[in-house]
């Protein structure tokens, strides 16, 4: 589309003025994490600035955040949980998946449907089924109760059958012919043609496993068992004005590491949204 | 007769005729159905645990009292007349319907039509497109309940962020007049840079071919973003409208971190109530009741929109 040059500089306006104002928000967090618990509340402003008026840097938050509340160990566990969900979900949805879409077998399609239905099925309801399973499992109160229920995700199957499906057979003929066995053919051939989808998915469920609040809240209660998004939510519950600073001091810490790593992906990610509800 | 040629061949069987079995070890064809059963040994132990006991389970609970301590008392219907009923027990059951088809309503368009306002100023050629897709980004990633306490700092009504910026005095999240709305202006916030990822793969899928062709016929400008792109990126709206709403519809995040329902109950969705009832409440039978009501809403839109609006499969 042609345009003259006040449509481009309305164009960038528009652009400039969105940034600030999601940019914004976040730059004030971040410096007023910095503050020191008292000045948080006398000097509201956008820096640090102490009485004779010089920019400073408090860590007083971030030491909080070790000392006071446990964030090494909410870290610890929120990155436990967070990586065995997404490498062994992963191999378990790619490989029913490749079983789906290539294997030969009794009642195959008959399977398939009958693993889609729930996925009609909001979370909102499953929520309350899989607090009751997991407690009668004996896993409810530990970390296996975030863990066990994240391994197989429907969703996930359908679309990396839909991948498989999409390739041609003959590679995998070719390595079946030279005698390796189906896993065989599904490690060394299936996944590596699938792999954007593959990041895509894994990113997503490191994301969802880092970030998620709800369920998590549902099935611990032990705040050693605690994960960065429950040991976060427990300190905006509480009534306690004074771990302000940490409260902020622990947001940064969980968000700012999270985004650096996950920057360089933003391809892979963007291509999930778009997929839409990869979960 | 045909058939002597037939059986005096027969006599020596040719090299893997299908009328000979080789031993089932041999037998390629078992294996690969064994091994096929195997991979999906772990989804179908998933459904199985998970799916099938979880859900018929609880849809059997909803019809009893269950504390989670005691064991549970079969009551029938009881639980679903009182919800629908019984304004003692359950006083916001109806409320907490009506304020999550009002987050619905409010949140949706903001939702929908922000980040599509973003996408078409982004897709314009621009310099800069990938810093700006980059800002953007940061939202999409940063964990939901950091942002939460984010805002919560920022609406902070003595020391926020907003109302220095805006030099006013508002308890944005103890008014009962802000307290939705402020809600849904954070979630919108939330949604742009998300939001505007689908319009923008939905923009650039429309050939140039197609505008050129508009042009033509005398389509520029606005005319032709109403009689070419809209209509082109139909699909993407009922999208982000209907199966948007239907998630926006159970609700609870938001209300549940930054207001707990609060004030007046103005801010108490219908997913905050569930939630209250399995946590606070111990009423695992109304919880479950409240679920599967939940459940036959969705279902319902879900049907409805299959009927009104058939689509691509996507």
């Amino acid at each position: 589309m042609g345009n003259t040059r006040t449509q481009k500089i309305l164009i960038y306006a528009g652009l400039i003025l969105f940034s600030a104002i999601l940019v914004t928000p976040m730059i004030w967090v971040v410096l007023n994490s910095f503050k020191t618990p008292s000045d948080y509340f006398t000097k509201p402003g956008f820096f640090p600035i102490d009485d004779n008026g010089k920019l400073y840097f408090s860590f007083a938050g971030y030491k909080g955040a070790w000392a006071y509340v446990k964030f090494g160990l909410w870290m610890r566990n929120t990155l436990i949980v967070a990586i065995t969900n997404t490498l062994a979900s992963a191999f378990f949805n790619t490989l029913a998946a490749y079983s789906f879409a290539r294997l030969r077998f009794k009642g195959k399609e008959t399977i398939f449907k009958i693993l889609l239905v729930p996925m009609m099925i909001p979370g909102a309801v499953t929520l309350v089924p899989t607090f009751l399973v997991v407690r009668t499992l004996g896993i409810y109160d530990t970390l296996w109760a975030l863990i066990i229920p994240s391994l197989v995700w429907v969703g996930t199957i359908f679309l990396f059958r839909q991948q498989f499906l999409s390739l041609p057979k003959s590679l995998e003929e070719a390595a079946r012919i030279d005698g390796a066995n189906w896993f065989q053919v599904y490690w060394s051939v299936g996944l590596p043609a699938v792999r954007p989808m593959l990041v895509t998915t894994m990113v997503f469920g490191f994301l969802g496993a880092y970030n998620d609040f709800f369920y998590p809240s549902i099935v611990l209660v032990s705040p050693e068992n605690a994960t960065l998004a429950l040991g976060l939510a427990g300190l905006l519950k509480s009534q306690d004005t004074r771990n302000f600073h940490i409260r902020l001091a622990v947001l940064v810490m969980m968000s700012l590491p999270l985004i650096l790593v996950f920057l360089p992906f933003q391809k892979q990610i963007q291509r999930g949204f778009i997929a839409g509800e990869l979960k | 007769m045909a058939q002597p040629r037939l059986s005096a061949s027969a006599e020596v069987p040719p090299a893997g005729a299908a009328s000979v079995k080789p031993p089932w070890y041999k037998n390629h064809l078992w294996w690969e159905s064994a091994t096929g059963y195997l991979f999906i040994t772990p989804a179908i132990l998933y459904f199985l645990v998970f799916q099938l006991t979880g859900v018929l389970w609880g849809f059997y609970l909803s019809f009893t009292k269950y504390n989670l301590r005691t064991p549970p008392v079969w009551v029938g219907l009881q639980n679903y007349i009182d919800l629908f009923t019984d304004r003692i027990q359950y006083p916001t059951f109806y409320h907490s319907l009506w304020i999550s088809l009002k987050w619905v309503i409010m949140e949706r368009p903001g939702a929908i039509f922000l980040p599509l306002f973003v996408a078409l100023l982004l897709n314009n050629e621009i310099k800069g497109e990938g810093l700006f897709k980059t800002l953007f980004f940061i939202p999409v990633i940063t964990p939901g309940i950091a942002m939460a306490a984010a805002w919560k700092a920022i609406l902070d009504p003595e020391v926020g962020f907003l109302n220095l910026i805006l030099g006013t005095n508002i308890s944005w999240l103890k008014d009962a007049t802000f307290a939705l709305p402020t809600l849904v202006g954070m979630e919108v916030w939330g949604a742009i840079g998300g939001g505007m990822w689908i319009w923008l793969s939905a923009l650039k899928a429309i050939p140039n071919e197609v505008y050129e062709a508009g042009a033509i016929d005398g389509a520029t400008g606005l005319r032709s973003f109403w009689h070419i792109t809209l209509p082109l990126l139909r699909p993407t709206l009922f999208y982000m409208s209907v199966t948007g709403a239907i998630g926006s519809f159970q609700v609870f995040m938001p209300m549940y971190l930054m207001t707990g329902g609060e004030p007046q109950n103005s801010t108490l969705s219908f997913g905050l109530l569930l939630y209250n009832h399995v946590k606070r409440y111990d009423a695992m039978g109304a919880a479950l009741a409240m679920a599967f009501i939940l459940l036959v809403i969705v279902l319902t839109v879900t049907l409805l929109q299959f009927k009104f609006f058939p689509q691509k499969t996507d």
